[in-house]
């Protein structure tokens, strides 16, 4: 025993330690861009961090050309005196171009390697990648992308659009990805809209508006602040004085600390009818016009407005996706869920899908109106 | 009595070296929960779907009673072990060899555990690790508390237990991210699939044989059967939990996709200051593995010892050589998961199915014996 | 000289009295190698001629005047050995036969008083002890709490364990233990309450042992302690008066030696060395808090360093974006690999400490100061090392200061280098697996033969009480049992008290 403990230390000392990877040392990519190039090339474009101190800017940018992510890192090593490495991943942006091609491709390495990060956003550049890598920023523009995300999924303007939740989309039959779009205004990148993908291939966009009533359907909110805008024509007579003479037609009503409840149900296997529940709980915070609340008929009104005016738009907008052929809302999964023994087929779904019947039944309470009559 | 005359059926154990009943809560829970509970969620689902749980609770079920039937054979002897009970069934050739089959048994189960984790280690951290290195950290580990005895032994399984739990704690996060339409349509299985679900969680219910090794040591024995029970429902919970994760989290392809996702669950979680969960939890997991390849070590060395008594010490060195090698030199990702498959297809039969067919013929033997005293 | 060294060997034969006084006083001069303080007086009372003879330096002059001086020369008995021992005013008389012990009796602070041609010589210890006083605990300072630490005396030390322990349940055995320089050993213990076979364990230790001398008390535990390949210490070394007579009452051993202000308390648990008697002076809550600060401490001061290693070395996805870019930043300055910057840091501040050990109180400070912040800056400013570097082996540093054990403390110190190295090679699996050898060798270890890692395990629920938490004395009327002390009922349980109310309106 007191031999073979310190000749097993030699050997251990002897074999050798792990490669190692001294974070001064290293190049850690934070944002990965993904553009289409001809002849299914791919042009890359990585921000990493490097720690140098004669360097002022810690971020840096470098291309490269490649038929992979793995590829990308390794071309683009060849460009730098540091070693790329890819653990601190937050942010995969992919050029318009190339998201019309499915992006799948790319991704797959966080979901099959351990040693790759899964939890970052996915998101899709009107332009290209590389406009939105390059801006020139003041600020650490891998941590604004990041955040810029990160944040707006907190405040509930966002719907769950990370990686996992576009790996988990992509991989169940019967439901389709959405990623925010990222579009430059003012050399400043800004979220949009929201791309929607068929599988991971990118076929159109939502706008804010339509983002809230996705995330309506999708999930609930705990407490969110949205303007609706509902026709005056009714209110006529309980309007005081008129005081917005821009808009002669519609009221502008805000809600705050919108709670709302949703459920799906799959009311006729047979004939593909669903059923929306949506209830929605809401204070009133302001009104474009001096509405005067008297009594719960008015408010009642307003409810009936506010609950047709969103139902026409969920209607609107789920005509949007039938027509795209994306099953954003996971229709097809539910009828997957609730059906034994059939096992739903990626085409005879996107076949199913239009022909799917929707109900909307939106029901809002105004719980309180605020300060004034 | 011929094969008295080289083993006694019974097993002399000092008062010092006893352990306490409750502890064998600890080891089962223990010994149980370490390498197959990384990868069972996969294995269930791939034969029972989305009703795994279902197959979970039938196989958790079953092993009750095997364990049940377990503590009925050694009770039907006064202090003994499974080499003992063997010998006095089979006579001390073919008990001997039985024995011996079930101490080659422990060393697959032992290696499975040790070649598994440096696989984890390489795919989760460190690719480029020397697998001869870490063979070598863990093997220090292990002879040096083997070289403590059986009270070292059961310590470190108290205390890495106690040390591990908040592993399971943190599977909260998780949780929180299930879509229980992923459980949707229930009951949709076939009897088969959950009864092949069933069989397919028994890798992770192995290491229930160390009771036959370790109920000579046992020092309150009416009082064992809880705590083992106890353990037996912590790993079936344990093993639920995952399984429910995981099918909740992954649904379908991704979770027959994916290899250990029971760790990837833990990939999941993040805090402001630890971005990679999984980095710390597979280096903990080695504080899991380290009491099951003391235990099963012990059990080798001593089951050695009864069998052919040869020291302890010895057959540990053997042992740690043979892991030495094999832990270095087994590379292929495809040899590792046939190994494990073929130990848990034989501890399939050996640890549960094997009792089962043992305590008739206890029963039997105990019966002929009392007649026989009857008539002499 | 051959002639002296035959009278001398003549002298030694058992029945060499009775004796003339001239060579009584030759042969005890031999014995003591002519000492230039051996004072010998010759006096003749009735009649009888007297030696009278003692080193100067060592005995209470004034003592000797007033107790056995003026009575023997102002007696009117004629004096006899057996009436020297019953009628002077001095106790501890005792009568000897060979010059050889008398001579060891002399050395140890004896007057020696021979009346010619009696057959035994008498000695009375009037030792004058130069001691200094108790004083304040130097070492194990606490806020609350009696305030002494034991002194270089043994008699002082037992005068107040006794003063504390008044009972005659207390036993002090002694040992006396050096073959060459003996030191003179106590073992203490209740007699009511100790485990029988740890005091046999200890006696019999004690008994075995076979060495020249013993400096210390800390070189004494040395010697008797279970395993000596450990850097653990097995036995507490405490200064403090209350810590150890607070061990005796529960039940423990505690050995005290001559000559060090150190007893020793065994068996310890290693929870025990994050126990200080402070726990038990402040209310329940507020030392459960902080004893559970202190396991915090430890942890933190051997863990810290090696995952500081371990994650800048290997594991930078570990880290947040925005703290990975503070590290890199201060780190891409330091031209040495983590695990030397951190051994290098490490070393500094082990010799701030050292050095502030061994220079005088005042000089330690500055040294202190200087290096702690001058040093500091001026390293990071260096760019030897970073500035994060520095505030995680500070936090280290300082939480390792926190065990009530000095002893204890160092030894947190030093497993500390293992575990950089071993991060520093293998990153965090490394960690888990310096942790792993690290609690088996804890699991492994025992003091007095108890395990050392008691009451975790063994598990003994109850014990956890005044080992990891503290639970109000209310509660906790059991002494700890994992001992198994004879009596571990500390006082009858209350009668179950009337669940009150919220508000009681009276009968």
């Amino acid at each position: 025993m007191k031999i073979v403990l310190p000749i097993l230390c030699m050997a251990t000392l002897l074999i050798g330690c792990v490669d190692t990877k001294q974070i001064e040392q290293l190049g850690i990519i934070t944002s990965y861009g993904a553009d289409l190039l001809e002849d299914d090339l791919i042009n890359n474009t990585l921000l990493y961090t490097q720690f140098d101190p004669d360097i002022k800017e810690p971020i840096q940018l470098v291309e490269s050309k490649s038929n992979s992510y793995e590829g990308a890192v390794d071309a683009a090593n060849l460009k730098t005196n540091y070693k790329l490495v890819t653990g601190q991943l937050r942010l995969k942006v992919f050029g318009k171009e190339l998201a019309k091609q499915g992006i799948v491709r790319l991704l797959t390495t966080h979901y099959r390697d351990a040693e790759e990060p899964s939890r970052l956003y996915v998101v899709v550049s009107d332009t290209t990648a590389k406009d939105v890598l390059t801006i020139n920023t003041s600020f650490n523009l891998s941590k604004f992308l990041y955040n810029l995300i990160d944040n707006n999924r907190k405040l509930e303007i966002l719907p769950k659009s990370d990686f996992k939740d576009f790996a988990h989309k992509y991989a169940d039959i019967g439901i389709d990805p959405i990623q925010p779009l990222i579009t430059i205004e003012k050399k400043k990148p800004i979220i949009e809209r929201l791309a929607l993908f068929q599988n991971d291939v990118f076929v159109g966009s939502l706008t804010t508006e339509e983002t809230f009533l996705f995330k309506l359907v999708m999930e609930n909110f705990k407490a969110v602040t949205q303007e609706i805008t509902i026709p005056k024509q009714p209110f006529e007579e309980f309007i005081k004085k008129h005081e917005d003479k821009r808009d002669a037609e519609n009221l502008h009503v805000i809600l705050s600390e919108l709670r709302s409840g949703q459920k799906i149900t799959l009311e006729d296997t047979k004939n593909l009818k669903y059923n929306v529940d949506i209830k929605i709980d809401a204070n009133l915070l302001e009104i474009s016009e001096q509405v005067v609340i008297e009594d719960e008929k008015v408010l009642n009104k307003m409810e009936e407005q506010i609950s047709k005016k969103i139902n026409k738009k969920l209607e609107e907008m789920l005509d949007k996706l039938k027509e795209l052929n994306v099953d954003t809302i996971g229709f097809g999964r539910i009828y997957n869920q609730e059906t034994k023994h059939k096992e739903l087929t990626e085409q005879k779904w996107r076949e199913l899908y239009p022909t799917i019947d929707v109900t909307f039944n939106v029901d809002v309470n105004i719980l309180r109106h605020g300060v004034f009559d | 009595m011929t094969w008295g005359i080289s083993m006694d059926i019974n097993v002399a154990v000092k008062p010092g070296i006893r352990i306490r009943a409750f502890y064998l809560f600890f080891i089962i829970a223990n010994i149980q929960n370490g390498t197959g509970i990384m990868g069972v969620p996969r294995y269930i689902y791939k034969e029972a779907k989305q009703d795994s749980w279902v197959s979970i609770l039938i196989a958790g079920l079953f092993i009750h009673i095997v364990v049940f039937v377990m503590f009925q054979i050694l009770n039907k002897y006064e202090n003994t072990d499974i080499f003992g009970i063997q010998v006095d069934l089979f006579g001390n050739w073919v008990g001997k060899i039985l024995g011996t089959i079930f101490i080659t048994y422990v060393f697959g189960s032992l290696l499975t555990v040790l070649i598994n984790y440096i696989q984890v280690v390489q795919v989760f951290i460190f690719p480029t690790l020397s697998r001869w290195m870490i063979t070598i950290l863990l093997l220090l580990i292990v002879t040096y508390a083997v070289l403590g005895g059986l009270r070292v032994a059961v310590g470190v399984a108290f205390i890495f237990f106690i040390l591990s739990i908040w592993l399971v704690i943190f599977l909260y996060k998780p949780m929180t991210l299930t879509d229980f339409g992923h459980f949707k349509p229930l009951l949709e299985a076939s009897p088969k699939e959950l009864l092949l679900g069933a069989k397919a969680t028994s890798y992770s219910f192995l290491g229930l044989e160390i009771l036959f090794f370790i109920y000579p040591f046992i020092d309150n024995k009416k009082k064992a059967q809880l705590p083992t029970q106890i353990g037996i429902a912590t790993t079936t919970f344990i093993i639920l939990l995952v399984t429910g994760i995981s099918i909740g989290f992954f649904g379908g392809d991704t979770l027959e996709q994916a290899i250990w996702p029971v760790l990837i669950l833990y990939k999941l979680i993040e805090y402001t200051l630890i971005e990679r969960f999984d980095i710390i939890v597979v280096s903990q997991w080695m504080m899991v593995i380290i009491p099951i390849m003391i235990l099963l070590s012990w059990m080798i060395t001593y089951g050695v010892k009864r069998l052919y008594k040869i020291s302890q010490k010895k057959t540990l060195f053997v042992v740690i050589l043979l892991l030495l090698i094999c832990g270095g030199t087994i590379k292929n990702q495809y040899t590792i998961e046939t190994i494990i498959d073929y130990v848990a297809q034989i501890g399939f039969w050996i640890v549960i199915i094997y009792p089962l067919i043992l305590y008739p013929l206890v029963l039997i033997k105990k019966k002929t014996n009392k007649n026989k005293e009857g008539e002499s | 000289m051959k002639k002296r060294t035959n009278k001398f060997k003549n002298s030694k034969k058992k029945g060499e009295f009775p004796i003339v006084i001239d060579q009584l006083e030759q042969s005890v001069k031999d014995q003591l190698h002519d000492e230039a303080n051996l004072i010998f007086k010759k006096i003749n009372v009735q009649n009888k001629n007297i030696l009278i003879f003692y080193i100067s330096y060592l005995i209470d002059k004034k003592r000797l005047d007033d107790n056995l001086f003026t009575p023997l020369l102002y007696s009117e008995t004629e004096w006899s050995t057996s009436n020297l021992v019953d009628n002077l005013p001095i106790g501890d008389g005792k009568q000897y036969q060979t010059v050889e012990e008398v001579c060891s009796q002399i050395i140890s602070g004896s007057v020696g008083v021979y009346i010619e041609n009696e057959n035994e010589i008498v000695t009375f210890s009037i030792l004058n002890n130069q001691q200094r006083p108790l004083e304040k605990p130097e070492r194990e300072s606490i806020v609350i709490g009696p305030q002494a630490a034991f002194s270089e005396s043994l008699e002082t030390n037992l005068n107040v364990v006794r003063a504390s322990i008044k009972s005659n349940e207390l036993v002090a055995e002694k040992f006396t233990i050096g073959s060459r320089l003996p030191t003179e050993v106590r073992l203490t213990y209740l007699k009511s309450l100790a485990n029988d076979e740890d005091v046999q364990t200890m006696r019999q230790r004690l008994n075995d042992l076979v060495v020249d001398d013993i400096e210390d008390s800390s070189v004494l535990s040395q010697y008797l302690e279970d395993s000596s390949i450990s850097i653990f210490p097995q036995f507490y070394l405490t200064e403090r008066v209350d810590r150890f007579n607070y061990s005796i009452s529960k039940g423990k051993i505690g050995v005290l030696s001559d000559g060090s202000p150190e007893g020793i308390v065994a068996p310890t648990t290693f929870f025990g060395f994050f126990e200080s008697t402070e726990d038990v002076y402040f209310r329940w809550n507020i030392a459960t808090f902080f004893r559970m600060l202190r396991f915090i401490a430890m942890f933190i001061s051997f863990i810290l360093t090696p995952i500081y290693v371990a994650v800048v070395t290997f594991h930078y996805e570990i880290l947040p974006i925005s703290l990975l870019e503070t590290l890199g930043q201060s780190r891409s300055k330091v031209p040495f690999s983590p695990v030397l910057e951190v051994l290098f840091l490490e070393l500094i501040i082990e010799l701030l400490r050292e050095a502030g050990a061994r220079l005088p109180t005042k000089v330690g400070q500055t040294i202190g100061i200087v290096g702690g912040i001058v040093l500091g800056q001026a390293a990071v400013d260096a760019g030897l090392t970073s500035n994060v570097l520095i505030i995680v082996i500070a936090m280290s540093a300082l939480a390792s200061f926190t065990a009530p054990s000095y002893l204890m403390g160092s030894a947190i110190r030093v497993i500390r280098y293992p575990l950089i190295i071993v991060a520093g090679l293998f990153g965090i699996i490394g960690v888990t697996f310096g942790l792993c050898l690290l609690i088996i060798h804890l699991l492994k270890m025992t003091s007095l033969g108890r395990p050392y890692f008691l009451p975790v395990y063994p598990f003994v629920f109850k014990d956890l009480d005044n080992s990891l938490i503290r639970l109000p004395f209310g509660i906790s009327n059991k002494r700890s049992i994992s001992y198994r002390l004879k009596d571990d009922t500390r006082y009858k349980e209350k009668k179950s008290t009337k669940k009150k109310d919220i508000d009681d309106l009276g009968d």
